[in-house]
């Protein structure tokens, strides 16, 4: 079944959409929760959160592509759940370090005006960063940050070794600061 | 709390960024190329075994080649010399399953072309091989022979950009990262098309400005603690970009008199 059809099953209502959502995307979903939070059972909580939000999102929402906008989705309240684990001091390993490694981006890290900055923008100013990267570090960048993968399933994935992907991602962060500081999200 | 901050905006990048990753997120894990190789040839082996009592009359060398117009994806194994080349439009891969661990490029350039027809080396010629394809080819050739490595595989990454990467580990350096670009040169910049291949930490000054074999060759750092190196030298065809991982520069000037005295083919 094509996106398209399943989008039309949750605008007709149709309780079968669900199930059909799960059988093509329950894995996806499944991967961008455990990524972040590393546990399956919160990631199967967390896809099963997600299948409620489309089915509360869709109508009115018609996305254009039905996986990015279901990965956004979970990925969000995989963060929310992060945030409550994270608040009752069950910190996570691997997400600690990934949210560290995207606040030296950040100039402002450290201080207390972020809400200063407006978020849209920032997001604005990281797709023009994203729009200049080569393809392959753009790639290896996007999966780190957005599908929370681990620099070892990066390296496995793209056949280069962990310390070339380490390597890779920290040139590309320093690049992405520099990026930053340039359109004024600096102190 | 500010990293959430950043975390959250980059949860929001366009959807063709997030779609384009999804296929590396879908992807099995990547086989290391020496274990293509090691699993090829076992494979080659053994069907080569079943098979010789029965094809025995029949042994004369084989080329299976199939090809796409329009999907340029190509695959030629000639059972004759285990050579095995496989094409699509962001890479090439060029190895000599017999000769392991460096594998070989020595005979691509040649023997295989040799054993094409008309029709298939056209197609060859246009969708994977140039001039500047060939360029690439002898110095991979020459690399995994004049310099101890693990030379992994020739890339060409796309239609533009005629690179040759290569991963080296060895005594020397914990490992090194060779491009070698070849063409493409474009008014103020040194290294073909792509930004991957122009460091902008490379544009500060050089700490090391020498001759190598008669080559003038620019050494920068490009980290803090001075573990990281970035070497551009180019000769008469090629530009020469190196980023070796090492504490001790010398080490990457032999690295560089390595690839700078090999020898071309014919």
């Amino acid at each position: 079944m094509t996106d398209n059809e399943i989008v039309k099953l949750f605008w007709d209502r149709d309780e079968s959409a669900v199930k059909t959502l799960s059988e093509k995307f329950g894995a996806f979903c499944k991967k961008i929760a455990y990524n972040i939070l590393g546990d399956q059972r919160d990631a199967e909580e967390c896809v099963n959160d997600t299948y409620l939000k489309i089915w509360s999102s869709i109508p009115p929402e018609k996305p254009n592509n039905l996986s990015a906008y279901l990965g956004r989705i979970t990925r969000n309240l995989s963060l929310d759940i992060y945030r409550k684990r994270t608040a009752e001091k069950r910190k996570d390993g691997n997400m600690t370090v990934l949210l560290d490694e995207l606040a030296e981006c950040l100039p402002l890290y450290g201080t207390d005006v972020e809400s200063e900055i407006d978020k849209k923008e920032l997001t604005s100013a990281i797709n023009a960063f994203l729009g200049e990267l080569p393809k392959e570090k753009r790639i290896i960048f996007v999966y780190r940050y957005w599908y929370s993968a681990s620099v070892s399933d990066i390296a496995a994935k793209t056949g280069k070794t962990s310390g070339n992907v380490s390597v890779i991602l920290n040139r590309t962060r320093t690049e992405l600061k520099k990026h930053l500081e340039e359109r004024g999200f600096t102190v | 709390m500010t990293n959430e901050l950043i975390f959250d905006a980059f949860g929001d990048i366009d959807d063709v960024y997030v779609l384009e990753a999804k296929a590396l997120f879908e992807d099995k894990p990547k086989i290391k190329m020496w274990k293509k190789i090691a699993v090829t040839a076992a494979c080659f082996a053994l069907v080569f075994a079943a098979a010789l009592p029965f094809l025995s009359d029949i042994l004369s060398p084989v080329l299976d080649t199939r090809h796409n117009d329009n999907h340029p994806d190509l695959s030629i194994f000639n059972d004759d010399s285990k050579m095995s080349i496989e094409v699509s439009p962001d890479n090439i891969i060029a190895v000599n399953p017999a000769v392991n661990n460096p594998p070989s490029y020595e005979s691509f350039s040649h023997e295989l072309y040799k054993s094409l027809t008309e029709s298939e080396k056209k197609a060859f010629e246009e969708n994977f091989t140039n001039e500047t394809g060939y360029i690439l080819n002898e110095f991979a050739s020459g690399l995994s022979k004049a310099y101890p490595t693990s030379t992994e595989e020739i890339c060409f990454e796309n239609s533009d950009t005629y690179v040759f990467t290569s991963e080296l580990s060895d005594e020397n350096c914990e490992y090194a990262n060779i491009r070698i670009a070849a063409k493409k040169r474009f008014d103020g910049s040194r290294f073909c098309t792509s930004s991957d291949n122009f460091y902008p930490q490379a544009l500060s000054e050089p700490i090391i400005m020498s001759e190598i074999s008669g080559v003038p060759v620019q050494v920068f750092h490009i980290d803090e603690k001075n573990t990281v190196y970035i070497a551009i030298f180019e000769n008469d065809k090629v530009n020469f970009q190196v980023e070796a991982f090492t504490g001790d520069v010398s080490k990457l000037e032999l690295l560089i008199s390595a690839i700078l005295t090999i020898p071309e083919s014919e």
